[in-house]
């Protein structure tokens, strides 16, 4: 999977031209969570990491974002999760061009265990972009905070 | 769908869906493991055994190198020799090795290696954007009556604030 300087970058990039303005967030937010809900688990505990192979999956992503949604006040709950799952169509998009020596990702989860992947960067080749996505992401960050102020 | 009604229903089944898929996923991807190979040589000799989930390269010798990181140390034997495959102690990767028979048991021996020496900075950078949207969520979210609350978001009337 890409580091998530370039997930966050991407999301900016992608959530441009939806002009999501003080929603943005809410999207950026869906472009971390399949990482967000894995790594903090798999990296210290590799052994768990099966289980969380189901959060790159399009299925539990959208059961995911629906149960986040139903946290929110009713008549804001549909915005927050298509935004949540827009952003996280975008990681689930980018981690898709990653090769993987051994699997990929199971698309299909919790229907199919087969994993898929296009694969023809390899996870550490996304970094290059640093010097390019760091400042877009400080630019997302300047720009979602600005219009944040309160009126 | 989004409505209050069955609100509870909705959450707890929701709930339920993903815990199940995470169970299913831990059950259902099993990879062969040394361990098991060693217990019955004859029946694993010439299977694949991936070898990664967090291991890292111990010491590197001319005809193999050893894994560390996982329950015990053990060693991988290189056919062609550890030299040109850049190769370093520390470093994380991931490999495809074939489980051989031998008179002591047997051994892994390697098929494919993708050395991770950035891993450890992916890690370290990922680190940023997520301090940045957790500020950004702070600001932008209130609690509301029991529930999560969109600063300037409109809500049905939608992008209102765009």
């Amino acid at each position: 999977m890409p580091d998530l300087v370039t997930h966050l970058a991407a999301g900016f990039l992608s959530g441009r031209p939806l002009r999501l303005a003080r929603s943005a967030v809410v999207f950026y937010l869906g472009a971390l969570l399949p990482d967000l809900l894995s790594r903090p688990f798999h990296i210290p505990f590799p052994a768990v990491f099966p289980a969380t192979q189901p959060f790159h999956s399009p299925f539990v992503l959208f059961a995911l974002c629906w149960l986040a949604a139903l946290f929110f006040r009713a008549d804001q709950r549909s915005r927050i999760f298509w935004l949540l799952y827009g952003g996280c169509w975008t990681h689930l998009l980018l981690d898709m061009l990653q090769v993987h020596l051994i699997g990929g990702y199971a698309w299909l989860a919790p229907f199919s265990w087969r994993t898929y992947s296009i694969g023809f960067l390899g996870p550490e080749d996304f970094l290059r972009f640093l010097p390019l996505s760091i400042p877009l992401i400080l630019l997302a960050f300047v720009l979602a905070w600005r219009r944040g102020m309160p009126r | 769908m989004f409505s209050d009604r069955f609100r509870i229903l909705k959450i707890s089944a929701l709930l339920l869906f993903i815990l199940a898929s995470c169970l299913a996923a831990q059950l259902a991807f099993h990879e062969l493991t040394l361990e098991e190979c060693l217990a019955a040589p004859a029946a694993y000799d010439g299977r694949r055994v991936p070898v990664a989930l967090g291991v890292t390269l111990g010491r590197i010798e001319p005809q193999r190198f050893w894994v560390s990181g996982g329950p015990a140390e053990f060693a991988v034997e290189v056919p062609g020799g550890t030299a040109g495959l850049n190769l370093r102690s520390g470093d994380f990767f991931q490999a495809v090795t074939v489980f051989r028979r031998s008179d002591t048991g047997g051994y892994l021996e390697l098929e494919e290696i993708r050395p991770a020496p950035l891993r450890r900075l992916k890690i370290v950078v990922s680190v940023l954007p997520v301090l940045l949207v957790a500020v950004l969520l702070v600001r932008s979210i209130r609690l509301e009556r029991g529930f999560l609350v969109l600063r300037g978001d409109s809500g049905r009337k939608g992008g209102s604030d765009a």
